[in-house]
């Protein structure tokens, strides 16, 4: 009898009928996008960018909010998707998806070497090393000039159309958008799979506390590192997509202003929440893209909004949304 | 031989010697008390045999392996387990995620990214166990930072058994805890020695817990071994007395509440 009312009370309830419907009409309107952005004033590539920097911030936020990590360097890992996809576009092959593949392994593969350097120190150590660690990958795509175009950035590639048997499907705007809402879809598959598996709850737990952890027999830096790498990966994927988007790159997607801004959009929709990034990058985007058509200092309106909802959606603006419907 | 001995252990910080050549022996199946005045190097006692830091000096023997400058990660597999004196759970999260984490971690199946529908409900199975075993089934979906102090340290404690522990150190367990949930948690301790026959080494202030539950005592006084006995012999100790119950009233409240417990 208890057990069964415990059962009840206690197992976290999986997807409920109206996170399913929420989900649901989430993915009907972003299928949709191509038709009615016009009509809201905006473009399709602009939406392709807001999915980029949603599935970037997402990757980042499974390390920041979800397992307790600040890193400052996850320009690093998006920048090495940008460059990858680049240098081989330009120089090995014709495949945007071959390219895509090698970017996102080059960004995955440099956070799995990297993150066990980063998880020796703790705190604001741990901070500081991953902004070390991402400057370096800047300063070598600064300096290394006739591999990457030095501050020009690196041009001279684009995406080409996709070759399957029998079918060629040409990369226009829409069709690219479709492709980048493929890959975000993918990317969140693999987030949302890592969080309701053990893995994601050890990351959870060790968030919330690295000595209880370590006295369940977990090693804790190990698993951070994990996290770590998964996160990377998962950014790398992102900026594998925007090199693509942009048909190019440059030391800017290395750069810690970058992995700055990330963090900003994780944490202005909501870093506890799965869904709490996506939210952050549309307010980013749009917002960059609008003020800066206004006025040249848009970063300065970003940190107003940024400056306000921390103060006032300390949970960020879906975390708030979400603790409202709930009263 | 025994599951647990310290031979000649010591623990330094510095000029201050928190620990001096302590040996004891602690047997499978025991409930043993550790008592002593603040300070007297209780929790330092826990720290070195859980791996919190290593001994200055001497050695630990664990079912006959040294395990002295042994880290925690390694100790808990091998089957030592403790709770704090300051609870250390998952607050933010709920009761029956605090203790899923504990049986996944005790299942060695953290490191999977995904789980069969099989693994899924076998930890379902143990956590609710778990919840039946220590009676906290009720607050299972409450979020444990909202618990009463005194169920938090249960959540603890739930979390420790998660691992089916050979040795389970419970650093203060009924510390800041009203009756009726003093009196839970020292049944409890009392049935996981009798029924599941875990080795039990508890540290405790209320002198009624003590002498109510523990069937051997051993008696720490700044830093060295002061007495070890049953709880007859200690009560009866006139160094334990004079160095750490203090005189006469002190010494009325022990024999007093150790004739409660016989009875």
């Amino acid at each position: 009898m208890s057990a069964t009312l415990a059962r009840a009370a206690g197992a976290p309830t999986h997807t409920t009928p109206r996170t399913w419907l929420a989900l649901g009409i989430g993915w009907a309107l972003l299928i949709a996008v191509p038709f009615w952005i016009p009509f809201v004033g905006g473009y399709t590539d602009l939406a392709s960018r807001v999915l980029i920097y949603a599935l970037a911030a997402m990757g980042l936020n499974l390390l920041l909010g979800f397992t307790g990590g600040l890193s400052f360097g996850h320009a690093a890992y998006f920048g090495l998707g940008c460059y990858g996809v680049g240098l081989m576009l330009k120089y090995e092959t014709h495949s945007t998806l071959l390219a895509l593949l090698a970017g996102t392994l080059l960004g995955g593969a440099a956070a799995l070497l990297l993150g066990p350097v980063a998880v020796r120190r703790r705190g604001i150590y741990f901070s500081m090393i991953t902004i070390a660690i991402g400057q370096m990958f800047y300063f070598i795509a600064v300096r290394w000039n006739n591999l990457t175009g030095g501050e020009d950035g690196l041009t001279g590639f684009r995406r080409h159309p996709l070759h399957f048997p029998g079918l060629t499907v040409p990369l226009g705007t829409t069709n690219f958008y479709y492709f980048v809402l493929v890959f975000f879809t993918l990317g969140c598959a693999l987030l949302w799979g890592v969080l309701q598996s053990p893995l994601g709850h050890a990351f959870v737990a060790i968030r919330e506390n690295h000595k209880r952890m370590r006295f369940l027999g977990i090693p804790v830096a190990r698993y951070i590192a994990l996290s770590f790498a998964i996160s990377g990966l998962v950014v790398a994927l992102a900026g594998s997509l925007n090199a693509l988007l942009d048909n190019f790159t440059s030391p800017n997607d290395l750069d810690y202003t970058l992995s700055g801004n990330l963090l900003i959009i994780a944490v202005l929709g909501g870093m506890r929440s799965f869904w709490g990034p996506f939210v952050g990058a549309i307010i980013f985007v749009l917002v960059r893209d609008y003020v800066s058509s206004l006025i040249t200092n848009w970063m300065t309106v970003i940190g107003l909004i940024f400056v306000l909802s921390v103060l006032f959606f300390p949970l960020g603006v879906l975390g708030f949304l979400r603790r409202r419907s709930a009263q | 031989m025994s599951l647990l001995s310290l031979r000649h252990v010591s623990r330094r910080f510095g000029a201050l010697v928190a620990l001096n050549d302590i040996s004891l022996d602690i047997e499978a199946g025991e409930l043993r008390a550790l008592i002593g005045p603040n300070g007297a190097g209780k929790t330092t006692l826990f720290n070195l045999i859980s791996g919190f830091f290593p001994p200055s000096d001497g050695e630990i023997l664990f079912g006959g392996e040294r395990i002295a400058a042994t880290d925690p990660v390694t100790l808990v597999r091998k089957g030592i387990i403790r709770t704090f004196q300051i609870t250390e759970i998952f607050l933010d999260l709920t009761v029956y995620e605090n203790l899923r984490v504990a049986v996944e971690t005790a299942m060695g199946i953290s490191l999977r990214p995904w789980v069969s529908r099989a693994v899924r409900s076998a930890v379902d199975l143990r956590v609710q166990e778990l919840l039946e075993l220590v009676r906290i089934g009720g607050r299972a979906g409450r979020v444990a930072g909202e618990l009463s102090h005194g169920d938090q340290r249960v959540v603890e404690v739930g979390m420790a058994l998660a691992h089916a522990p050979r040795l389970l150190l419970l650093d203060e367990p009924t510390a800041g805890m009203g009756d009726e949930e003093t009196h839970h948690m020292t049944n409890l301790i009392r049935q996981l020695n009798r029924e599941r026959g875990i080795t039990i080494l508890f540290v405790e202030h209320d002198m009624n817990i003590v002498f109510g539950v523990a069937e051997r005592i051993t008696v720490l006084d700044n830093g060295a071994l002061l007495a070890e006995g049953t709880a007859a012999e200690i009560a009866a100790n006139p160094r334990v007395q004079a160095a750490y119950l203090g005189q006469g009233g002190a010494q009325a409240r022990v024999t007093g509440s150790h004739a409660d417990a016989a009875s």
